[in-house]
């Protein structure tokens, strides 16, 4: 008994103690920016300097007898009892936190502490801390880290619909319990892009408030307003005279009052300096209001979101180009196809008069005439395919079919349209190859074609066959002109065209070879040239897959 | 070849007048009496009255403002016209099936082969 009457009356003159030291002290410690705090063994607060009223709203004495961690942050307590433990543990220890303590108000505070243990220091015989108020910078290191996700998040997709959830999921709960977008449609009147609520029972309410009261376009508040000015409106508190005002019906009322809303703003959404729409966060939470910092994180979203809302337009607007461009090259084929249709028509007409009244030698010059209609025939469907090819929009199909038979028929093609040098074909591929037939007859006479341009008259072109393990060649030889070497590697570009200084240039190589190697390519095999040089002709060749299930020798099964 | 007042009456309805004209001088050559419209109404109100009916039709796809499969499905839906071949002609090789699917009985892709046309006609009309 009386040892602990001696202990409180130790306690007792240390506290007078220190009242006579503060009062020395007293302006240090009135101005501190820091709380500063003596405990006991347990925790228990003994002391709180003047400045606590200032930092945490509580009157110095106020806080005497209870214990620390009453204060702190229920999530934040075990790690700081923790922490107190192992600072009791050493005598002299000492130790920094961080934790969060409740404000008088209610409210949540995020400390940075430093303790020590100097309960066997005779003079102080307590723990003593200093905790200052870090919560704007924790919210500042935490709203810098939003805004990087935010801008991560927003800038993955460039479509739409995906911007738009996005940006709600950043919204809501972070900055607002709900959160809507709209966007200004041509028509000139807003559509709803997306709607979240916290609560999702009261999503169903906003949704009915927002499609019984579509925004008026002539009001001179709201978000007509926003979208042209591009500037937010930021209401910190909502009241119930503004509630009566914006609502139409008694019904209206009945929803928005059941919303609880407590505050609201609205942030233009700016593409290329025109505003084309809005984001709105309201608080329905009484505890809660959107803060001046809600506001420029709020600009700040907005801003992210633009940005995202940019390139997806640029990106849609791109494609609609490209697609634009597809059309035009579809219709002008179209379009061409049509003045060669009469074209041919009025030369095969004089062509069977002429034939018909024995005139042969100007039946033969109408029938080269025809020919060449075929050309520009054939030139016009390249061009349509190069534009198909170019966007994967080319058929293929997928059959088996004899290579030998597709390259007899290439020739006998070649053959009907009069051309009358030889064409050999030797060897076999032995086993069905698995492709598109008529691409691969495509691609043959396009390489057909290109021997036969650049061979001599008496020079033959010749189609070799040769059976492999996994897949079949094809190569076609001529005697012609040859290509250089450094030719040699461009050669399957889109519009490659070896230019000659001697003017013996290769027209026409450009697309037909290209769409050659694009089929090949297609069906996995690969196109090679090889040429000994000029005068020495050329040979180009090119493999395709065997059938499944025929191929001899070790089948992987890739093709 | 056949004389005029028993030769077969072909009507070729196309909107370009280049391959109209074409078509006519390919088809007068081998006797038949052609009449040619620009216009995608004139075979849809096909009416069996004074000068009568085609013996075929020769009919564009992608007519201006119109849609040459659906005049031919009216066509072949009509009593009337019911009988009378159509050949339908584009420069989309691909709608060969779907003239098809409206009760076309041909089909030639331009530009076409004149001797192809003239054999067609022949098997049709």
């Amino acid at each position: 008994m009386a040892a602990d009457g001696a202990r409180v009356g130790q306690r007792t003159d240390r506290l007078r103690t220190l009242k006579r030291g503060e009062e020395r002290f007293r302006p240090l410690l009135e101005h501190s920016f820091e709380v500063i705090a003596l405990l006991d063994r347990a925790g228990v607060i003994l002391y709180t300097g003047p400045s606590t009223r200032r930092l945490l709203g509580y009157a110095p004495d106020e806080l005497v007898g209870r214990n620390a961690l009453e204060l702190i942050h229920p999530d934040d307590r075990e790690a700081i009892a923790a922490a107190l433990a192992s600072l009791l543990a050493e005598p002299g220890e000492s130790g920094a936190a961080e934790y969060r303590l409740r404000h008088q108000d209610g409210s949540w505070r995020w400390m940075e502490g430093a303790w020590a243990n100097l309960l066997d220091d005779a003079a102080v015989g307590a723990i003593v801390g200093n905790s200052r108020d870090v919560t704007d910078r924790k919210a500042l290191e935490s709203n810098l880290s939003y805004l990087a996700r935010a801008s991560k998040l927003l800038s993955a997709s460039l479509d739409f619909d995906t911007i738009w959830r996005n940006l709600t999921e950043l919204a809501v709960p972070h900055i607002a319990d709900w959160c809507a977008v709209d966007v200004l449609h041509e028509r000139g009147v807003f559509d709803i892009a997306a709607i979240a609520h916290r609560d999702p029972e009261k999503l169903a309410l906003v949704k009915e408030y927002r499609e019984a009261n579509p925004i008026d376009m002539s009001a001179e508040f709201g978000l007509p307003v926003i979208v042209t000015t591009k500037r937010p409106e930021y209401i910190p508190l909502i009241t119930d005279e503004l509630l009566v005002a914006i609502s139409k019906t008694a019904r209206d009322l009945e929803v928005v009052r059941s919303l609880g809303m407590t505050s609201a703003l609205s942030v233009p959404l700016v593409v290329r300096d025109r505003g084309i729409g809005a984001i709105t966060f309201v608080t329905s939470d009484s505890r809660r209001r959107l803060t001046e910092t809600d506001v420029a994180m709020a600009e700040e979203l907005a801003a992210r979101a633009s940005l995202a809302l940019e390139n997806a337009t640029l990106y849609a607007e791109a494609r609609g180009a490209v697609a634009l461009r597809d059309d035009f090259i579809a219709v002008a084929s179209h379009e061409l196809k049509t003045p060669i249709t009469s074209l041919k028509m009025y030369t095969q007409v004089l062509g069977n008069r002429t034939a018909r009244a024995g005139d042969e030698r100007t039946s033969r010059l109408l029938a080269k005439m025809d020919a060449q209609t075929n050309k520009l025939t054939r030139l016009v469907n390249d061009l349509l395919d190069v534009s198909r090819m170019r966007h994967g929009r080319l058929e293929f199909y997928d059959e088996a079919f004899d290579l030998g038979e597709v390259v007899a028929e290439a020739v006998e093609h070649l053959r009907l349209t009069g051309e009358e040098r030889e064409m050999r074909v030797e060897g076999e591929a032995a086993r069905p190859v698995r492709g598109d037939r008529d691409r691969v007859g495509q691609a043959l006479t396009n390489l057909l074609t290109n021997a036969l341009k650049f061979s001599a008259p008496s020079e033959a072109v010749v189609v070799r066959l040769t059976p492999g393990t996994a897949e079949a060649t094809v190569s076609v030889r001529d005697f012609g002109i040859g290509i250089e070497e450094e030719h040699q590697r461009r050669l399957f570009e889109r519009f490659y065209r070896v230019d000659d200084p001697d003017e013996r240039t290769y027209p026409g190589l450009g697309i037909g070879l290209f769409i050659a190697n694009e089929i090949v390519t297609r069906h996995g095999g690969v196109m090679r040239v090889a040429s000994a040089g000029k005068g020495q002709g050329a040979e180009f060749s090119f493999t395709l897959p065997y059938e499944r299930g025929t191929a001899g020798g070790t089948d992987t099964g890739d093709h | 070849m056949a004389a005029s007042g028993s030769s077969k009456k072909i009507l070729v309805v196309d909107d370009d007048p280049d391959i109209l004209d074409a078509i006519q001088f390919a088809l007068e050559d081998e006797g038949y009496a052609v009449a040619t419209s620009e216009k995608g109404e004139y075979a849809e109100n096909l009416r069996d009255d004074n000068g009568g009916l085609p013996d075929l039709i020769i009919l564009d796809v992608l007519l201006s403002g119109k849609d040459g499969r659906l005049i031919c499905r009216k066509l072949k839906g009509q009593e009337e016209t019911r009988h009378i071949p159509i050949i339908m002609i584009s420069a989309h090789p691909g709608a060969d099936r779907s003239v098809r699917e409206v009760g076309a009985d041909d089909f030639l892709a331009k530009p076409f082969e004149v001797d192809a046309l003239l054999a067609k006609v022949a098997r049709y009309v």
